[in-house]
């Protein structure tokens, strides 16, 4: 039987809005009676119909995409799985990726042989030429990413298992993310929006990064073929480390977190070794300090200071005493990986604690954010993050939506979310990014300009911070 | 016969198409948190995926996948001390119990069935409807705004759902039994 008080505790159970105690009481009462149980199960199936129809980020292609990402990933480790006997595929991914490499460039051979015998003397050398040697392979991707062969082919649709054979790769939104590993296992995670261009020739492997984050592990390099990461404002030697990079269009930031990285300021040539543990920032002009320094202990609260940890978005000093605020800059988002739809205008504000701390800010079980800033008008905001692992590299997303109200004529807005409250975005990254490192942090809108400004993004603790 | 690569891929996403409603619906009606329902949807078509070769396809793929996807809830009950993608253990047990004890294998939904039916609605339940589920507003803010109590707003929602509910259902009754 459906009576008024069970019809108030699913309302509230729908609207997310029942203490422990009332929770226990509706299932005791569904417990007791069918039709109350299949109710629940109609309201919940209901209320998500809904949502589907009403909500447009959560249309068909895009969970399409979403699904076909996942394949594409999975697709390509269990071909790997299958050319390593006994390999457990969660230990052994990343080493067994060098030998699926392997066994791919001797099919790529084996074939090549085949077509030599079926074509005749005399045609094996025009096939080589028309068909580099790949140098490098997709293996994970995620949003919406273009590759640019060296010849000039545009691929707006590049899947995990693609083979490279050097080109270009662009990253266009927040969401999108891309792992490369080099035909030696070397490997390198790109978070959007990254542009960089990748080779390998007889002086060794060369990844020149216009903007964006990458993370490497690089395995060992023959000493006279180092691999060399070039950015606007820095060139790093690297002979086998662990390294994350963060570069713009004046000044790159990088953190060591194994091995040696040797770096060089473009501006006047000067060098610095920078080992485990420590970080560099080079800065295209020569004022700034130039000089490896070690990376403190974790903080597990954090501040942002602007203009300091500006990623995204235009600054506004504030007039007088005022505070300064962070203006959501617009930027288009091209449709997930696999779905060219219409352009979607994105207006977006990214922050960075990675920035200008020289310790890593740490987040830990029952960490919240707390976002303050201002809209012109009520709107639904895309809010993520990034992590790496704790002294380590690339480790994931989280991303969720929120609906923020403010008055017609615009307004303050204050949000907190806890960490858990983040989805991550692949399934391949830890449920809970809790352990991990706070990269940056962003939040958005989309289609319009809702006037989104962001005066502070702060990281609370559940319980007081030891390292402050 | 095994399908080819090709042929596979494109029947699978034709599968996902016709079924994502269902099965999205489906993950929610378990008691599965909002903000997690895609990710769980999406990981039983994967699954689904990959178990397409022991798929027996006279079956129904639509009640399979619900198949998948309850075990990946079932999974989460356990792992819940970890993180919490379900809204309450008992809850979740009590209507998967009420999965496992029925036979139904209802007709996929398309989306545009339920548009039609949203459509239906008079404005006001219109206006609620859109309040809680495009702008994303709590039953408290939405009795603000119309002046009603957050109470009446909830049982608003809960008759409203009921009768989208209904009307949906009726569409793929009428869909079937053609007059």
């Amino acid at each position: 039987m459906i009576d008024d008080r069970f019809e108030e505790l699913l309302g509230g159970l729908m609207d997310g809005e029942l203490s422990p105690d009332e929770l226990s009481e509706l299932v005791r009462l569904a417990r007791d009676e069918p039709s109350r149980r299949d109710e629940i199960l109609r309201q919940l199936e209901s209320a998500e119909m809904i949502a589907l129809a009403e909500d447009e980020l959560r249309d068909a292609s895009l969970f399409v995409s979403a699904i076909r990402d996942r394949l594409g990933e999975d697709a390509f480790v269990s071909r790997v799985q299958s050319a390593v006997r006994g390999g457990r595929r969660h230990e052994a991914r990343r080493s067994i990726l060098p030998w699926a490499i392997a066994a791919a460039a001797l099919l790529v051979l084996a074939l090549s042989v085949l077509s030599q015998l079926e074509l005749g003397p005399g045609t094996a050398g025009d096939t080589s030429a028309q068909v580099p040697a790949p140098i490098a392979r997709i293996t994970e991707l995620e949003g919406s990413v273009t590759w640019i062969g060296d010849g000039g082919q545009m691929n707006e649709n590049p899947e995990a298992g693609d083979a490279l054979a050097g080109g270009t790769l662009e990253a266009h939104s927040l969401n999108s993310l891309a792992e490369i590993v080099f035909t030696d296992g070397s490997s390198v995670w790109v978070s959007g929006p990254a542009v960089l261009t990748l080779s390998n020739g007889e002086a060794g492997k060369l990844i020149r990064l216009r903007e964006g984050d990458l993370s490497l592990n690089v395995s060992p390099q023959p000493a006279d073929r180092p691999l060399r990461l070039v950015t606007p404002s820095a060139e790093a030697v690297v002979l086998g480390t662990q390294f994350n990079v963060a570069a713009d269009s004046s000044s790159t930031r990088l953190t060591v977190n194994e091995g040696l990285v040797r770096v060089k300021r473009i501006a006047d040539g000067s060098v610095e070794e920078v080992g485990a543990d420590q970080r560099v920032v080079v800065e295209l002009e020569q004022e700034t300090k130039f000089k490896a320094l070690p990376r403190g202990e974790h903080v597990r609260t954090w501040k942002s200071e602007f203009p300091r940890d500006v990623r995204l978005g235009e600054w506004e000093p504030g007039a007088g005493d005022g505070p300064g605020f962070l203006r959501a800059e617009a930027h288009l988002f091209r449709g997930d990986h696999g779905e060219r739809i219409n352009p979607i205008l994105l207006h977006s504000a990214v922050v960075g604690p990675a920035n200008g701390l020289n310790r890593p800010v740490l987040l830990t079980e029952g960490a919240r954010f707390r976002i303050q800033g201002r809209l012109g008008r009520s709107f639904r905001v895309n809010i993520g993050f990034g992590t790496h692992a704790a002294r380590g590299g690339f480790s994931g997303k989280y991303t969720t939506n929120r609906e923020i109200n403010v008055s017609p004529e615009g307004g303050r807005f204050e949000l907190e979310l806890a960490l858990d409250e983040f989805p991550r975005v692949r399934s391949l990254f830890p449920e809970s990014p809790a352990g991990h490192e706070l990269v940056w942090f962003w939040i958005q809108t989309v289609k319009e300009d809702a006037g989104l400004e962001v005066f502070s993004v702060e990281l609370l603790a559940s319980e007081p911070d030891p390292a402050r | 016969m095994r399908d080819s690569g090709g042929d596979k891929s494109a029947r699978f996403e034709s599968l996902v198409l016709e079924h994502h409603v269902r099965v999205r619906a489906f993950v929610r009606s378990l008691g599965v948190e909002p903000d997690w329902v895609d990710d769980i949807a999406q990981e039983a078509f994967v699954k689904a995926y990959q178990d397409w070769d022991s798929f027996d396809q006279s079956r129904d793929f639509g009640k399979w996948v619900r198949g998948i996807a309850a075990n990946i809830v079932r999974n989460e009950i356990r792992k819940q001390a970890r993180r919490r993608r379900i809204l309450h253990s008992d809850l979740v047990h009590l209507l998967l119990d009420r999965h496992e004890s029925t036979e139904e294998a209802p007709e996929p939904v398309a989306i545009e069935a339920v548009r039609v039916c949203l459509g239906k609605l008079s404005s006001s339940s219109r206006a609620v409807i859109e309040g809680r589920y495009r702008d994303g507003l709590t039953a408290r803010e939405l009795a603000e705004k119309f002046e009603k109590t957050a109470a009446n707003v909830r049982q608003m929602l809960v008759r409203i759902r009921r009768e989208i509910r209904n009307c949906v259902e009726q569409q793929l009754t009428s869909e079937a039994n053609p007059v």
